[in-house]
């Protein structure tokens, strides 16, 4: 597992140092607005996105066939991906966490709430995708991947500026607090992210290499 | 004891079925494995890793099941793959030390020796490798373990032939140990010639033969006639015939021949021909 996950660090290594500066950027464009929320937003999304990009180019070179005639099982090889995950959303938010207490001062606790919220939704987002990319192949599902970001977020952008989603947040609003929606989205994700695993793992097993 | 055995192993697929494949390959020698594109050489080399199911059957590695010895058998396969399959961004150095982590008798010395008596650099990515290159570092990582058995598929196929050459040597030092065993599947007959004692061929997802090499060599001839010369001749003993300008070829079984014309020596690659593109054409 850890020569695994050593191999998708050494695979995404150019590619996060490109996110990186586009983090910087939006750092940046946040402190002088300041306004943090497309940082956290990106920072975590970065993070959901290196998984799935290291599996890309696992795909192109034919990785897991070779990987597989090694001493590593199925489930190793989907386990690793999903620990990746994990492992990169939770730096993510330190970084996030630790930008909200030094860099924006204002609004801190909405900033660490606004955080958990959106590691909810990353996770969840990973856990769709992943099945996906490894069910058609990240090639093919990249455009199935993007809509599933795009989509509801225009579709959610939309609905609300007609108003038609004002009886639900005034609903949220009244019966529920910040962190209540913070907690429910990490434990949601967290909840969907380990049946997306069991999935992959059974899934993987059977898939024909 | 023997080092891989596939026993009533059948794999179907909508235009190809590998068909109750029974082969038991011995500790200590070399086979080669030859069969047209599509013959199943990769599909059985796939079946050994578990990376497509059989339908039936069983395949033992060093006695011990491919499913549920799964790891335990891998730590002792060195694999050279067709694509080699390194992650392109990848350098050498970072390879070993991603490898060290996956294979338990991961010999990192051993691994350094290789790649500079292969003259692979340490810090160049894999993308930037020529296919000699990158036989050359799967081959190196197949033997920085503990192999006892080597798996290559097409490992020489699109090399020059001094790669080749350089390859098929190491291939004949690693057999010196004798519980060491290739299996090796290539188009370039000429190296399975070279190196091989024994010959599997398969066909259309049938095993035909499994010889010795040597024995194989001696059990046929090619006859070059005119077409009455080979009518006159058992025909149990043509294997398969070849018409060209100059008259007719045909592939004999020096054990049923009956002519009295001289025969030339037949190579394996006239023998894989014969059986399959000549067989009993006239």
């Amino acid at each position: 597992m850890l020569g695994l996950l050593q191999k998708d660090f050494y695979t995404i290594k150019k590619q996060a140092k490109i996110m990186i500066f586009i983090l910087v950027f939006y750092l940046i464009f946040g402190i002088m607005n300041d306004s943090p929320s497309f940082f956290l937003a990106f920072l975590l999304i970065f993070s959901t996105m290196m998984p799935l990009t290291a599996m890309a180019y696992d795909e192109r070179n034919q990785c897991d066939k070779l990987f597989l005639c090694m001493p590593v099982s199925r489930r190793d090889l989907v386990s690793s991906r999903f620990l990746l995950g994990l492992i990169l959303t939770i730096v993510s938010n330190l970084i996030g966490i630790i930008c909200s207490i030094t860099v924006f001062k204002e609004d801190r606790t909405e900033n660490l709430l606004i955080l958990g919220i959106i590691w909810g939704l990353c996770l969840f987002y990973f856990s769709i995708c992943f099945p996906i990319a490894l069910i058609f192949g990240v090639e093919k599902s990249r455009y199935a991947m993007m809509g599933l970001i795009f989509i509801p977020t225009i579709a959610v952008a939309l609905l609300a500026k007609q108003g038609y989603l004002n009886p639900i947040f005034d609903f949220v609003e009244k019966n529920t607090t910040m962190i209540e929606v913070c907690i429910l989205s990490i434990i949601i994700g967290f909840i969907i992210y380990l049946i997306s695993w069991l999935f992959s793992v059974k899934f993987y097993e059977n898939k024909e290499l | 004891m023997n080092a891989l055995e596939f026993k009533n192993v059948t794999k179907h697929y909508d235009d190809f079925t590998l068909d109750n494949l029974n082969l038991t390959i011995p500790s200590g020698c070399i086979v080669g494995f030859i069969g047209e594109n599509g013959a199943g050489k990769t599909t059985t080399m796939k079946l050994i890793f578990d990376l497509v199911k059989a339908d039936q059957g069983e395949i033992n590695v060093f006695g011990k099941s491919n499913k549920t010895d799964s790891k335990e058998i891998k730590e002792h396969i060195g694999v050279v793959l067709e694509e080699a399959g390194y992650p392109e961004t990848m350098n050498i150095k970072e390879i070993e030390s991603v490898l060290s982590h996956v294979y338990k008798t991961w010999n990192t010395k051993k691994f350094s020796e290789l790649c500079t008596k292969l003259s692979l650099p340490a810090k160049k990515p894999v993308k930037d490798f020529s296919r000699g290159m990158k036989m050359k570092l799967s081959l190196s990582v197949a033997l920085s373990h503990e192999s006892k058995l080597l798996v290559l598929d097409e490992a020489t196929s699109g090399l020059d032939p001094i790669v080749r050459d350089e390859l098929l040597d190491i291939f004949l030092e690693f057999i010196q140990e004798e519980d060491h065993t290739i299996f090796i599947s290539s188009h370039i007959l000429s190296d399975l010639e070279k190196i091989c004692d024994y010959i599997a061929f398969i066909h259309k997802g049938k095993l035909l033969f499994f010889e010795e090499k040597d024995a194989l060599l001696q059990k046929y001839g090619v006859l070059k006639a005119s077409r009455a010369e080979i009518s006159s001749l058992a025909p149990s003993c043509i294997i398969g015939t070849r018409e060209n300008s100059f008259g007719i070829e045909a592939l004999v079984n020096l054990a049923k021949y009956n002519g009295n014309q001289q025969l030339d020596k037949a190579t394996i690659e006239d023998i894989m021909l014969y059986h399959t593109k000549g067989a009993k054409a006239c």
